[in-house]
């Protein structure tokens, strides 16, 4: 099941890929490695479930390429062995219940029948194993979606949005079975737009905004780079951020009757209203930069549509 | 090869529609093997061999409707997703297409034999009501009956290679339908020296409806066959060159 650590488990190279005049992605290059969670994540419209789809094979490039543990999807004798794809739904007929779709795949796929049973419980859906898929919410085709990518035991796992349509305990589950795949040595690759769900559980971060690379870095490397943030509320404010736009060593700003610093710790502020004589001090609190800022910070378009 | 026409099989006859066609395809076989004999003039000789052609080459009317399981099997994946788990699996996706191919001729051998069935069962009755034996040991019979199952059976290929041409469900039982009972018959009608070449046309020889303007069953399989050989080339060739995106 590992992936090893030898090599990438997934490697994209200068993949491009346009649909008539759109170009969806462009230039894209990055990799995912064994025994981690990569987020990827963009805007919708970024080209994330466009890569996803060339990683396996479902959507030629128009350039560049993709590999698995170094070979094309397509080239992979018993891919369901390998990679473990989940995108866009469970890609099951609605008449069909949930063991007969699972079943019709594990059969094409020349895995034992037996699997169904073990994922249908480890996706929690054991007792709905005869239900129709076309009577099941949102978060339980997610769960079926899942199940499916699984059901080969694979070392590598690429998730588009696994976490959509699921309740807040299904979230919760979902980020801790992402841990534990990852802990068992798998690569796994997962979009969504729950940046702080991400944060929680990803080692490294891709970003894209309108089908470019804009980031590809281990998360707590781009943590690191964000200064601390201090937000304090005192008798008077606007002698704390003249005091500060004299120091130089931070920037102070003004929102409402809550003066915003970055650059300070929560001591640090608390000291200067005090050697200002701004005091008394009614709120003081310390924060870093979160995952959300940094993708904000990123891609142009984050504000607009994700 | 063989795993994956166990799941193709599976996934076939997991469609309800494929279940709802065949006692479909059945009644309208018994349908078009009686309404020739119902409405045959008094004069008319119904042991003949173009009187027991006319009746039991009905049994292949419903034949269309095989070419509707097979476009609902191919084109149907694209309606509700499942042609990524499909090539998730199998990436190959000429290996696919073979199995889907191989799986909807079984399927339409199955539908030729109930049809067979049904219509000789319906003939059988009606000749013993007006006095005869339906003479089941007569080549015009049985060769009718025989060229029925071989156009059920190939028309089985003909819908997936359709459904895999068109990927859309739809437009192409819309097509498939509009070109056999209406565009065919008229174009044949308009000119039958040239039309009796076309693939509907050619299977009415197969089955051995009586016309002085049809081929003879020989060519007529070489027709239909290389026909749904060209669709089945130019299906591979769509499904292999489409992106799957959703």
């Amino acid at each position: 099941m590992s992936a090893g650590q030898a090599q990438p488990a997934l490697v994209c190279r200068s993949l491009t890929k346009r649909f008539g005049d759109t170009v969806a992605v462009d230039d894209l290059s990055f990799d995912v490695r064994a025994g981690t969670v990569t987020a990827f994540v963009g805007a919708n419209g970024a080209g994330k479930t466009t890569t996803m789809r060339m990683l396996v094979g479902l959507v030629a490039p128009t350039s560049g390429h993709a590999s698995v543990l170094g070979r094309p999807y397509r080239a992979l004798a018993r891919p369901r062995d390998i990679v473990g794809a989940m995108l866009e739904g469970p890609g099951a007929h609605p008449a069909h219940r949930a063991r007969t779709h699972l079943t019709i795949t594990a059969t094409a796929a020349g895995i034992p029948t037996a699997r169904v049973a073990e994922v249908l419980e480890l996706v929690g859906l054991a007792d709905h194993a005869h239900r129709r898929v076309g009577t099941f919410s949102t978060g339980m085709r997610q769960r079926l979606a899942l199940a499916a990518a699984l059901l080969g035991d694979p070392a590598v796992l690429i998730l588009d949005e696994p976490s959509n349509g699921l309740d807040p305990p299904g979230i919760a589950w979902m980020r801790n079975l992402l841990r534990s795949l990852a802990g068992e040595g798998r690569a796994v690759l997962v979009s969504s737009h729950l940046l702080p769900e991400l944060a929680e559980v990803a080692d490294r971060v891709v970003i894209m905004d309108r089908g470019r690379l804009v980031a590809d870095a281990p998360l707590d490397e781009l943590l690191a780079g964000r200064s601390r943030v201090a937000e304090l509320r005192c008798a008077d404010p606007a002698a704390v951020v003249e005091a500060i736009s004299h120091t130089g060593l931070a920037a102070a700003q003004l929102e409402g009757d809550l003066v915003v610093i970055e650059g300070l710790s929560a001591q640090e502020a608390g000291e200067l209203v005090s050697s200002v004589g701004a005091g008394p001090v009614h709120h003081l609190v310390e924060r870093r930069g979160t995952f959300e800022d940094i993708y904000f910070d990123l891609a142009a378009t984050g504000g607009g549509g994700a | 090869m063989s795993a994956l026409l166990r799941s193709e099989a599976r996934k076939a006859l997991a469609t309800s529609t494929v279940s709802w066609l065949l006692p479909l395809t059945a009644v309208v076989g018994v349908v078009g093997t009686l309404a020739p004999l119902v409405a045959s003039s008094p004069g008319t000789d119904p042991l003949s061999d173009d009187g027991l052609q006319q009746a039991m080459h009905g049994a292949a009317a419903g034949a269309t409707l095989v070419i509707v399981a097979g476009i609902v099997g191919t084109a149907g994946e694209w309606r509700f997703g499942q042609s990524t788990q499909t090539f998730l699996t199998t990436p190959r996706r000429s290996h696919v297409l073979l199995a889907k191919g191989l799986v909807h001729l079984a399927i339409g051998s199955i539908y030729g034999i109930a049809a067979g069935v049904a219509a000789t069962a319906a003939a059988w009755g009606w000749y013993r009501s007006n006095g005869h034996t339906l003479p089941l040991e007569r080549s015009a019979v049985w060769l009718t009956l025989l060229g029925c199952l071989a156009v059920s059976a190939l028309f089985g290929v003909l819908g997936v290679a359709i459904g895999a041409i068109a990927r859309s469900q739809t437009t192409a039982i819309v097509g498939v339908l509009g070109w056999h009972v209406l565009i065919e018959p008229t174009l044949f009608t308009a000119s039958p020296t040239v039309f009796r070449w076309s693939p509907g046309m050619a299977s009415f020889a197969l089955r051995r409806q009586p016309s002085d303007d049809f081929l003879t069953a020989g060519p007529a399989a070489l027709v239909l066959v290389a026909f749904i050989a060209a669709l089945c080339a130019a299906g591979l060739r769509s499904v292999e060159r489409a992106d799957v995106t959703a």
